[in-house]
């Protein structure tokens, strides 16, 4: 009996037809929550024993573990006949239809009604609605933003392997927030599930922005520091927060750091900052190029005191701990700087060595196994600066002056012809544009508590 | 497979307004809930449907015809193109009725469990919400009077939609 292995995730359609042997149809049609699921087998099961002859019908199985409210299924059970459905649209249909539209338009859909607010609130249809946005671009309208040289005001985007135009323009896709005081004077400091933080140079003031909705916000003030800062943004999955770290530190005589370095946390969640002790304290450059954030974690390049050593620094965002891992050994000595990067959501180490190959090792940290060299790179004509994998693991790296995209899969170069760029340097910042609903403001209530403490 | 053939078993379903219709049984099982019942052995009998009206059924009813007959995806890896492109107009031409009915045919989709039209519904309704505003999708769904806002909730949302710059 098929009918417990088809059990649906939320929604259970009970039909039974009993009392046949009196020659009655009888339907009933029970649906609920999942979490009566339950409740209905056994009752369905106990009629069974009694010689009843029930027919389960599961609906569709979908992979959301979530209760949803449905109320045309209750008014089901009642038996009333469903018309006028446009009324009351069940949740789980709602869902089906919402998910498909784009982040901005579902923003401004909260209005409509009751239903429709909660759902577009509801932090599980958010992620779904993320993840389906990051699994449904192909490699053909993958969209990249590029920051020359990180600076704000030289946004520009394209698309990886543009089958239709290669550049978009910027206000067909994203407004740029350039109502921001000193907009000319900001970097990008980091992305993740399409939020991107940037901050102003000159006003030391951080932002959150989200391209798709439009939204920006800026963080509260910090404590100012002497001496150098570097931030970091990225994604805590532990507490479902996104997090802005602050590196300061202050520059000895002799180009080493001096003394400790100062790491504060801002969590959105919380809407506050806090300190973290354990950075290192034997290490002596970091180098800022790369912002790598990976399956929670924050990772920096960085020299090993007096050593000349390069290693890695991981900041596990969810915990708040400080790792070093050692970067991998090759039997090859790179002619260049190493960049660190994202492949299949994993940190990757790219480097060139001496011939003009490119190694690209990937940290796998299933079992330690360690550092895994994924791929070495064809010699290339001339030689190149790797900057990053784009989420569908095209490889973007900097040759003549422009920029040129491997694809792993067609084993071809594809070189981005337009001059978008000033020159091809590891100091671009490149992100996917991400169609996303994800916004973290913290309660104010939370925030006003979490201030008085510190 | 076709229409015609006597040989193939039968399925009846009864409206809400008591019309039946006999389809053959491949038809039938485009859905998952009647396929369920019938390998439960419970649709030797006629199957009402209370809740679903004979226009909104007839629509069902050639959707799945169409997509029975049709060849499935996963039956040919060098599916035949012009058969795709078939189905793709044939979706496109069905989906061409009114908001109303579109809602019914959804509703008893779900019901049904007849995923590939529930997709089909799904994106027909998306496409026609695209780009309105929140009293034009009110008006085009005919959103429940009961589920609208209070001005303080729609305040609220509004307000928490402030951070949007334009």
């Amino acid at each position: 009996m098929g009918s417990t292995k088809r059990s649906g995730d939320e929604k259970i359609m009970n039909i039974c037809s009993l009392k046949r042997a009196r020659g009655e149809i009888i339907t009933n049609i029970v649906s609920g929550k999942r979490a009566r699921g339950e409740k209905i087998r056994s009752i369905a099961s106990r009629k069974r024993a009694r010689g009843e002859i029930i027919t389960i019908i599961f609906s569709r199985k979908r992979a959301r573990g979530e209760k949803i409210r449905n109320i045309a299924s209750r008014k089901r059970a009642r038996g009333e006949t469903i018309t006028n459905i446009g009324s009351n649209i069940p949740d789980d249909v709602l869902w089906d239809i919402l998910i498909r539209l784009p982040a901005k338009t579902l923003a401004r859909m909260r209005c409509v009604s009751k239903s429709w607010n909660a759902l577009l609130s509801q932090p599980s249809f958010i992620n779904s609605h993320l993840d389906r946005s990051m699994n449904t671009y192909n490699k053909d309208d993958e969209v990249l933003l590029v920051f020359d040289d990180g600076y704000f005001d030289t946004c520009q985007t394209f698309i990886t392997r543009p089958s239709r135009s290669s550049i978009l323009q910027i206000p067909d896709l994203i407004k740029l927030p350039v109502d921001t005081p000193l907009f000319d004077s900001s970097y990008f400091i980091g992305s993740v599930n399409g939020i991107i933080c940037f901050a102003n140079y000159q006003s030391d003031d951080i932002y959150i922005w989200n391209p798709s909705l439009s939204a920006l916000t800026a963080l509260p003030s910090y404590a100012p520091d002497e001496g150098d800062l570097l931030f970091r943004f990225g994604f805590d999955p532990i507490n479902d927060d996104y997090k802005v770290v602050k590196v300061s530190f202050r520059m000895g005589e002799h180009g080493g750091i001096k003394g400790s370095v100062k790491v504060e946390v801002y969590s959105l969640r919380k809407g506050s900052w806090k300190s973290v002790p354990g950075f290192p304290s034997h290490i002596s450059m970091i180098f800022n190029k790369d912002e790598v954030c990976a399956d929670g974690h924050l990772y920096w390049l960085c020299e090993v005191d007096t050593q000349s050593r390069d290693t890695i620094v991981s900041f596990d965002l969810g915990l708040e701990t400080f790792h070093e891992i050692s970067l991998p050994q090759s039997n090859e000595v790179y002619n260049v700087e190493i960049v660190l990067g994202v492949l299949s959501k994993k940190l990757c180490v790219m480097a060139c060595i001496r011939n003009g190959d490119c190694e690209v090792w990937v940290m796998n940290d299933d079992n330690n196994i360690g550092w895994v060299k994924h791929h070495t790179f064809p010699p290339f004509d001339a030689s190149i600066i790797p900057i990053c994998f784009t989420p569908n693991n095209l490889f973007l790296f900097g040759v003549d002056d422009r920029l040129a995209l491997y694809d792993l899969d067609a084993a071809a170069v594809k070189l981005i012809t337009s001059n978008i760029l000033n020159s091809p340097d590891i100091f671009h910042k490149i992100v996917q544009y991400v169609d996303s609903l994800v916004w973290v403001l913290p309660a104010p209530k939370c925030a006003t508590i979490e201030n008085k403490q510190d | 497979m076709s229409t015609s053939s006597s040989s193939s078993k039968k399925i009846v379903l009864k409206s809400a307004d008591n019309e039946t219709f006999e389809i053959d049984e491949i038809v039938a099982l485009e859905s998952q809930a009647i396929k369920n019942m019938i390998e439960d052995e419970c649709a030797d009998n006629v199957i009402p449907l209370g809740n679903i009206d004979s226009k909104t059924l007839s629509k069902i009813i050639e959707y799945c015809k169409k997509h029975a007959e049709s060849p499935k995806k996963d039956d040919n890896a060098d599916i035949d193109e012009k058969a795709v492109e078939d189905l793709k107009s044939f979706d496109a031409e069905f989906a061409k009725v009114d908001m109303p009915l579109i809602q019914d045919i959804l509703m008893a989709a779900n019901f049904l469990n007849i995923d590939n039209l529930i997709g089909l519904m799904c994106r027909t309704i998306a496409d026609r919400i695209k780009g309105k505003t929140p009293e034009e999708i009110r008006k085009i769904l005919n959103i429940n009077k009961n589920d609208l806002l209070s001005p303080e909730q729609e305040a609220k949302a509004r307000e928490e939609n402030s951070w949007a710059f334009d």
